[in-house]
């Protein structure tokens, strides 16, 4: 876990207000210890994801929140699909069949 | 693991010239052969010959400039990218509010099958969860308990207080996701929609209805019952009411939220003339303007 201060050494090209701005979004949410801000890896991480977004690509702060959510709902879109394919997969091999058959036919 | 351009004392930016002619030095300087007593040469040797090893060779040297391999010559782990994390157990936080029960059945499931929060080792307070509940207008305007049903199943009773305007928040202390480490539970944020209604509509705090009034009304004046959000009220329509005069019923309207005050209801008039105009209506108009000419528009 990272305090504010090493976040900002590891990635250099976000300056201390952007972070806090940031935070203050609920674009990255590290969790409070206390008043403290404390980032684990998937924050730190996250945080790389706005610097590219918003330093590189040079998105403005009213579009980045509508590409965080799409981003958020297709991961999580991602995790069902995986599941369900999962599930799929353990079936017996006839009713696999029956499923993949069907889902070829149709639109 | 050291820098090994601060190893080798070179700038980052040193050719590759330089960087050579600072091993050459140094390596002079502390070869454990030419210093066969000091423990310290041996290994501020060692580390030498390792940063140079790294820096000497140019396509390692560009590597670990962009990153690409760390000071000891190991790949970098790629662990850099959002979505490694997405979806693990340290990205709950991130998790969308998306709701894919549209998608039927097995998707809701899906869905409700969040797995809790891993104990940390950090006293953290639980992440706020908003929701949103939608009420009606006299509902918002007297004040009611609605009971929101939660994605788990589990059901809040919620306050709506007397007077909430569409789009304000309530915030349930303590009813968001659970804290770990013994921090305390985040709030449940309501997002609360107010529908509207087909009569009463809402001005700050005052309530506004359209009160229409038959002609003879509008000539002679006379009384109506007109509702309100509490109760019905006798008005007195006075004589010689055109379309948009308002009557005031003081203190009808809306609480204004923490005080004792109460807004007004205005009662918007409305000539409406019958449904069907007969014949003895239009002659009366006739003869009457005939003998009555006035212009409303003079003053367009």
């Amino acid at each position: 876990m990272l305090k504010e201060q090493e976040v900002l050494s590891v990635i250099a090209s976000v300056s201390d207000v952007q972070l806090r701005v940031w935070v203050s979004k609920d674009w990255v949410r590290p969790a409070q210890d206390g008043s403290t801000p404390v980032f684990n890896e998937a924050d730190v991480a996250r945080v790389r994801l706005l610097d590219t977004l918003i330093n590189q690509l040079e998105i403005d702060h009213e579009a980045t929140p509508i590409i965080l959510s799409l981003i958020d709902q297709i991961h999580d879109m991602r995790a069902q699909m995986r599941r369900v394919s999962e599930v799929i997969e353990e079936q017996p091999d006839d009713i696999r069949r029956t499923i993949l058959d069907l889902m070829s036919d149709g639109s | 693991m050291e820098d090994p351009y601060k190893v080798l004392g070179v700038d980052k930016d040193a050719s590759d010239a330089d960087i050579k002619k600072a091993y050459r030095q140094l390596a002079k300087k502390l070869h454990p052969d030419l210093n066969p007593a000091d423990k310290d040469a041996e290994e501020r040797f060692k580390k030498v010959t390792v940063a140079f090893g790294l820096l000497g060779d140019s396509e390692k040297r560009q590597k670990f400039d962009r990153g690409e391999i760390d000071a000891s010559g190991a790949e970098t782990p790629t662990h850099q990218y959002y979505k490694e994390y997405a979806g693990g157990e340290n990205a709950q936080q991130y998790r969308s509010d998306a709701n894919f029960e549209d998608l039927g059945d097995v998707f809701s499931d899906l869905f409700r099958r969040r797995g809790a929060d891993q104990g940390q080792h950090l006293k953290m307070r639980g992440r706020d969860v908003r929701y949103h509940l939608s009420v009606d207008f006299l509902e918002a305007a007297t004040g009611q308990t609605k009971r929101l049903t939660l994605p788990d199943g589990s059901s809040l009773d919620v306050n709506i207080p007397e007077g909430i305007k569409s789009g304000q928040t309530v915030r349930l202390r303590g009813k968001g996701m659970a804290g770990s480490g013994g921090g305390p539970a985040g709030d449940a944020l309501i997002e609360v929609e107010v529908r509207p209604h087909p009569m009463f509509r809402r001005d700050g705090n005052d309530i506004v209805v359209d009160l229409p009034i038959t002609i003879d009304e509008a000539v002679l004046g006379g009384t109506a019952d007109v509702p309100t959000i509490s109760k019905k009220v006798r008005v007195t329509i006075p004589k010689g009411s055109s379309s948009g005069r308002i009557l005031r019923l003081k203190g009808q309207g809306l609480k204004a939220q923490g005080a004792n005050k109460r807004g007004d209801q205005l009662c918007v008039l409305q000539i409406a003339l019958p449904g069907e105009i007969d014949g003895e209506l239009e002659a009366l108009a006739e003869k009457w303007r005939e003998a009555h000419p006035y212009n409303p528009r003079e003053n367009m």
